[in-house]
């Protein structure tokens, strides 16, 4: 154990709490004591005074042990606490329990943290301290996963220095407040993902001028009609079994150049039959479109993110940048709601569509559902095929 | 604005549901520490011995009554002592092996003043035992049959009571045999495991205890009010021990031993007042130790909390969960 040095601080509060099944205990021994006392000519009373004695001078001497030792000689160091987490994954509030007694230990402390999520206080297990030494230090940790976005709040500790058997317990209350963000779950996605944009630039953007020379060879596909004959592959062509009447094209792309919108739909009705399950796809399409951005910014795409926000407004980021606007998006989605109305959503996605000038991607809580022409939907079952791992689970 | 706050989500979300799954850990602690159950055991072992009046029990009470109050004390011995299958309080082959143990053991205890008479209380506290031990090879036991069985000791004991108390007295010690019976049944029975014949066995000895000892049917007389408060002592002990993570149910335990063989009246403790104080300070000093490595396992009581917040969750194969739970865990 370390010596107790700087950076701790002293309980804001030390309360006396009684014990009751202490004090019961007490109150039976007593009472026994008494009743023996009054009957001591017969054995069997005076025997049983002797117990009672015996029970009540360990209770008195627990209570003397407790006082002596109590909570006013300790000293916590609070957590340190930077970074959000992923829900999850995941994280770990370590503190450091110090004794500034100069000769007496601190004897039988439990510490418990106090957090709180959407208001429901939430307690943790018990750390158990048997014996802290006078100016000696230890650490005590809990790891807390949680598996759900939204805020943590981390309000304090709570340690309790109680000798078995003693009435009283000294209650020291440390307070620290640490507001914690549990973002959208942290998914890996299959490189499949980048084959949904595979054409689909180039079939919606065929209009755009710009020569594909200037591009980056991405691979091939097979020829659609109105793409240029000057991009067919002749060599893997000739090798297809249905050649001239199949055909390959090469594809190319300018990173550079091109932008991705993704939009992602946030609409739950107040009512229906498959709320529940609308709501769980909306989790999911959260770390989803997180996942997707990711994926896109690392292959140096320029990303459009657009989504309504239950809680009132538009969501509009532009991610260009994957550590400075990804950890933006990660945030801001923590804290999105859905929509129980159509219509903001239908008319995001119009004036997206309008705006766009490359590949428009809608990320939906449904299967099944009829996407304007040049919007590509995401739904569900793929979203789920997509992702390759899901981290810290 | 289309805003839906509070959400879905937050409407189903203050349900703070904490499951401590500390309580098995803790039992298992206590289970692996042979020292704390080696001590409690002798704890009790001593209560016993000072509590039987160093030998001069079976003089006192007679034969039955010691052979009653040596398969109670095993009883108690054994949820105290002994190794647990489970949670439910079934006692199992560890505890019928205590039986078989410690019932000869407290049998000497209370009948060691009787010379050769002691050996049959001894030898019928032994065979009690080994019977618990053999049948505990065939544990649970069927219910029905297990049920009959008790059922059908308790009538036959009640109605082997009742002509040897006589009068209105007979038929209440009559009733109170089968309202024990029934009350053993309906405590022993768990709806997985069956019936634990040592369980069973031990509330019996410990019912008709109370009416030979406090009742005293032994002397040919009978006071139902005496006998009642024993015997919802004993249950109330027993049933208390069966779970047996509070230390204090240990403790009281040791001073029923110590203190209730026979009524106060009956002065047994008289001819070994003198060494009382010593065994009280013994017994007393050996649950303190006990009690310390109680402590220590209670470290492991709670080393995980998990709540359940609202309805959703997102799970690691992408299944869909049906709550949020949150996962605090002593690192």
């Amino acid at each position: 154990m370390a010596d107790a040095g700087t950076g701790f601080a002293a309980a804001a509060r030390v309360r006396v709490q009684p014990q009751r099944t202490a004090l019961t205990l007490f109150a039976a021994a007593l009472l026994g004591a008494v009743v023996c006392m009054l009957q001591t000519d017969n054995a069997v009373a005076a025997a049983g005074l002797v117990d009672a004695v015996l029970v009540l001078g360990w209770l008195a001497a627990a209570t003397a042990i407790t006082h002596a030792c109590g909570g006013h000689v300790l000293a916590l160091k609070p957590p340190q606490m930077h970074a959000d987490f992923h829900q999850l994954s995941g994280f770990r509030v370590e503190v450091r329990l110090g004794n500034r007694a100069r000769r007496m230990p601190a004897l039988f402390v439990t510490l418990r943290l106090d957090s709180r999520t959407e208001n429901v206080p939430l307690v943790s297990p018990p750390v158990f301290v048997a014996a802290l030494p006078p100016r000696a230090s230890a650490a005590c940790g809990w790891d807390i996963s949680v598996r759900k976005r939204g805020e943590v709040e981390l309000r304090g500790v709570r340690a309790t220095v109680c000798f078995p058997g003693s009435l009283i317990a000294h209650e020291c209350l440390f307070t620290f407040a640490y507001r914690k963000l549990a973002l959208p779950a942290v998914f890996r996605l299959d490189n499949r993902a980048l084959e949904m944009l595979s054409g689909r630039r180039r079939a919606e953007s065929r209009s755009a001028s710009f020569p594909a020379s200037v591009g980056e060879f991405i691979g091939v596909r097979d020829y659609r009609p109105g793409d240029n004959p000057r991009d067919v592959h002749l060599a893997l062509s000739t090798r297809l079994p249905d050649f001239p009447y199949q055909l390959v094209v090469r594809e190319y792309e300018d990173p550079e150049a091109d932008n991705v919108c993704v939009v992602l739909d946030t609409l739950i009705p107040a009512a229906g039959d498959n709320i529940d399950v609308l709501r769980y796809n909306h989790e999911v399409s959260l770390s989803f479109a997180v996942a997707f951005c990711r994926l896109l910014v690392d292959r140096r795409y320029h990303v459009r993110f657009c989504a309504v926000d239950g809680a009132g407004g538009r969501i509009d980021l532009k991610i260009l940048r994957p550590t400075s606007d990804l950890p933006k998006l990660e945030a801001r989605l923590a804290r999105v709601l859905p929509v129980t109305e159509a219509k903001p959503v239908a008319r995001l996605v119009a004036d997206v569509f309008f705006y766009a000038s490359g590949a428009l991607f809608f990320i939906s809580l449904r299967d099944g559902i009829r996407a304007p022409r040049g919007v590509f939907a995401i739904e569900p079952h793929m979203q789920k095929r997509l992702v390759r791992e899901v981290v810290g689970a | 604005m289309n805003a839906a706050a509070p959400t879905p989500v937050a409407k189903a979300a203050p349900q703070p549901l904490p499951r401590f799954d500390g309580g098995g850990h803790f039992q298992a602690a206590l289970d692996a520490d042979w020292r704390y159950r080696a001590l409690v055991a002798a704890a009790l072992m001593i209560a016993a011995a000072a509590g039987a009046g160093l030998g001069t029990l079976s003089s006192r009470a007679g034969l039955a009554t010691a052979l009653l109050w040596s398969v109670t004390v095993a009883g108690l011995v054994a949820r105290c002592a002994a190794r647990r299958d489970g949670l439910a309080g079934q006692l199992g082959r560890p505890g019928a092996l205590v039986v078989l143990a410690a019932a000869p053991v407290v049998a000497a205890m209370a009948s060691a003043a009787d010379g050769l008479e002691a050996l049959r209380t001894i030898g019928a506290a032994a065979a009690v035992g080994a019977a618990l031990w053999l049948l505990s090879w065939r544990f649970p036991l069927s219910h029905w049959l297990s049920a009959g069985a008790v059922l059908a000791a308790g009538a036959a004991s009640g109605a082997w009571a009742a002509p040897a108390i006589g009068g209105v007295n007979g038929w209440i010690a009559a009733g109170l045999g089968l309202a024990a019976a029934a009350i053993i049944v309906a405590a022993s029975y768990r709806r997985a495991g069956g019936v634990d014949a040592t369980v069973a066995t031990t509330r019996l000895a410990g019912l008709g205890w109370a009416i030979f000892a406090w009742g005293g049917a032994a002397r040919g007389g009978f006071h139902a009010d005496a006998a009642l408060v024993a015997a919802l002592a004993v249950v109330a002990l027993d049933l208390w021990t069966t779970r047996r993570r509070a230390f204090a149910a240990v403790v009281a335990a040791g001073v029923f031993i110590q203190l209730g063989a026979l009524p106060p009246v009956e002065e047994l403790l008289r001819g070994s007042l003198l060494l009382q104080p010593l065994f009280s300070i013994a017994a007393f000093a050996v649950l303190i130790i006990a009690g310390w490595r109680f402590v220590a396992a209670s470290q492991a009581r709670q080393p995980s909390v998990t709540y359940r917040i609202a309805p959703l969750c997102v799970v690691p194969r992408l299944d869909r969960g049906l709550d949020h739970p949150v996962k605090i865990s002593v690192a």
